[in-house]
């Protein structure tokens, strides 16, 4: 038969998935491609790029491929200060990425909690986000940051102006301390301040110690606050058998229109990009006037797939070959025979050379079966 | 083994014979052929000679784990990148350049010669000023004076090329020189060995 180990990366990662998921009571939520364009227009900071691919439908309608999941799911959402919806996805999204010039559909599994969040939600989210990292590689790293800490930052550097804002937001994205530390200089932030800052930006140790820097850090209340959110978090994970994955990263970032609080990044061994991005995006509910929480994440199955290849596999078992003297009753037998045996039959007149398989079964004539290892 | 992206040419070579003085050596790296990849593996390290517009895009998508670019190019590519050192040199300036009697007229849209669209795009989306781009790839100093365009956004070294065609520098945009790039995910995985280099160069330069 054709067993789990056979198939592509994403098709195995998404039953390995799927099962977690619905183990924590999530589930499982379908829709449309396509969506009115008006949902995209209205909310472009949230996606992840401005194109989005659109047509008119018969009717009049602009409607738009989906660039995205998660806003199609807060517009339909069932959840309220009572209710909190716990859904998992697999769905593909059409985007142009920034150096292409042209849209590629792209494969995510996803998952969202929405409703009345506490602390424990919170948790996990995160949970979910490690133990799926973990089914692409045991070999994994998830940041977390706290959009609460970065907001505090640029108020207390007196970043006050969007390119002032733009740059300090640039600066810690790419690690990129010496030009932070010429600015913060130049708004008079003390200069060990600005090393102890330097410090956590760069800092690959340990979670724990990277929030004990942080903490040192939080001169203000945001800021005090974002620490102690992700102590809460992490003090629920601390026992978890991946905590060691964990890091403490200030330069994972989200849009601050919609993300507000614990964010997140993941990493695999073998893809130089993340391969999840996900967090605390409390602020397009109410960009929808829904006063509630929400948090989430989505896996990129397309540059998983592309940095966990698939081995190379026969394209089927065995060719069983006839001719025009072969009894078709006798052919359709044998077939069966072999299928009910686990193998992959093809029937053809002749060898095809340009696929791969195990075996030759030549059934020419009225005689028995000839085979003939390929 | 780390991979280490590195421009064609007098930059190039410049990085290269630092990185070798802080034991990063690979001596086929110096031999004159044509090979594009060179391997140390005692040193630890393989080098990849690229074209310089093309280094951060080998390392955002981690063909290589650390590269050496302008800080142009970062600018403009925007590549998803760490940018981990100021080199120290390749100094130069992005500006503003412009015909010695230009006077700039506010009742239209500012017509901008460039080779750095989203540098220039950026600067004036930054002071609310509307502009039309006309992307060029070379000599972009022609361009005003011969009225494709009223001023240029381009780099500016000694300004000795400007002087010599009637233009001058009427704003700076950002200072630029080499930057140590590095893949996030190498930042991650790769940890020890990337930072390792980021010291030993920091202490270089000192």
């Amino acid at each position: 038969m054709y067993s789990i180990n056979k198939l592509p990366k994403d098709e195995e990662l998404y039953l390995t998935l799927r099962e977690l998921y619905e183990s924590y009571g999530y589930q499982k939520y379908s829709m449309q491609k396509f969506e009115e364009y008006a949902l995209y227009a209205d909310h472009k900071n949230f996606l992840t790029s401005q194109a989005v691919l659109t047509f008119t439908e018969p009717g009049g309608r602009l409607l738009a491929l989906r660039p995205d999941v998660t806003l199609s799911i807060v517009k339909n959402t069932k959840a309220d200060e009572n209710f909190t919806e716990k859904l998992y996805y697999r769905e593909n999204v059409y985007r142009a990425d920034r150096s292409s010039k042209s849209f590629r559909e792209i494969g995510q599994i996803g998952v969202e909690t929405i409703g009345n969040l506490d602390r424990y939600e919170s948790a996990e989210i995160v949970t979910l986000a490690a133990l799926s990292l973990s089914s692409v590689d045991p070999d994994f790293v998830l940041s977390l940051s706290h959009t609460g800490f970065m907001a505090g930052l640029l108020d207390y550097a007196s970043a006050n102006n969007t390119t002032d804002r733009s740059f300090v937001a640039d600066c810690l994205r790419s690690a990129n301390t010496h030009e932070l530390a010429v600015f913060l200089d130049e708004k008079g932030i003390d200069r060990s301040y600005t090393d102890r800052l330097s410090e956590l930006i760069l800092y690959r140790g340990s979670f724990p110690n990277a929030l004990s820097l942080a903490a040192e850090l939080a001169v203000t209340l945001p800021m005090k606050k974002a620490v102690a959110e992700l102590s809460e978090v992490y003090a629920n994970l601390s026992d978890s058998e991946f905590v060691g994955s964990l890091r403490l990263d200030l330069t994972v970032q989200n849009d601050l229109d919609y993300y507000y609080g614990l964010i997140m990044q993941g990493f695999v061994k073998s893809c130089p990009k993340a391969v999840l991005t996900g967090g605390r995006y409390d602020k397009l509910l109410k960009k929808f006037n829904r006063p509630i929480g929400a948090m989430g994440f989505a896996l990129f199955l397309g540059e998983i797939l592309s940095c966990y290849p698939s081995p190379a596999h026969d394209d089927f078992d065995i060719l069983l070959l006839y001719s025009d003297d072969t009894d078709p009753a006798q052919l359709s037998e044998k077939a069966r025979e072999l299928r009910s045996k686990g193998n992959r039959v093809r029937i053809a007149r002749s060898p095809i050379r340009q696929l791969k398989y195990k075996e030759t079964v030549e059934m020419f004539g009225q005689g028995k079966a000839g085979t003939k290892e390929c | 083994m780390l991979k280490i992206a590195l421009p064609k040419g007098r930059l190039g070579m410049k990085v290269y014979e630092m990185l070798a003085d802080c034991g990063y050596a690979c001596g086929e790296l110096l031999e004159d052929n044509r090979k594009l990849i060179f391997e140390s593996p005692e040193n630890g390290v393989s080098y990849f000679l690229v074209k310089p517009s093309d280094v951060a895009i080998y390392v955002e998508h981690g063909a290589a784990d650390i590269g050496v670019v302008g800080k142009d190019i970062l600018l403009e590519q925007k590549a998803d990148i760490y940018e981990l050192l100021d080199l120290g040199f390749g100094k130069c300036r992005m500006c503003v350049a412009a015909p010695e009697n230009y006077r700039e007229d506010r009742s239209r849209p500012i017509k901008v010669a460039t080779k750095f669209p989203h540098i220039a795009t950026d600067f004036y989306s930054s002071r609310n000023q509307e502009i039309e781009i006309i992307e060029l790839h070379g000599s972009i100093e022609i361009a005003p004076l011969v009225g494709l365009s009223d001023v240029i956004v381009d780099i500016v070294e000694t300004g000795t090329t400007l002087r010599e065609n009637n233009l001058r520098v009427f704003e700076d945009i950002v200072p630029i020189s080499a930057r140590l790039i590095a893949n996030k995910a190498a930042g991650k995985f790769k940890s020890e060995e990337l930072f390792s280099v980021v010291e030993k160069l920091k202490n270089r330069k000192k």
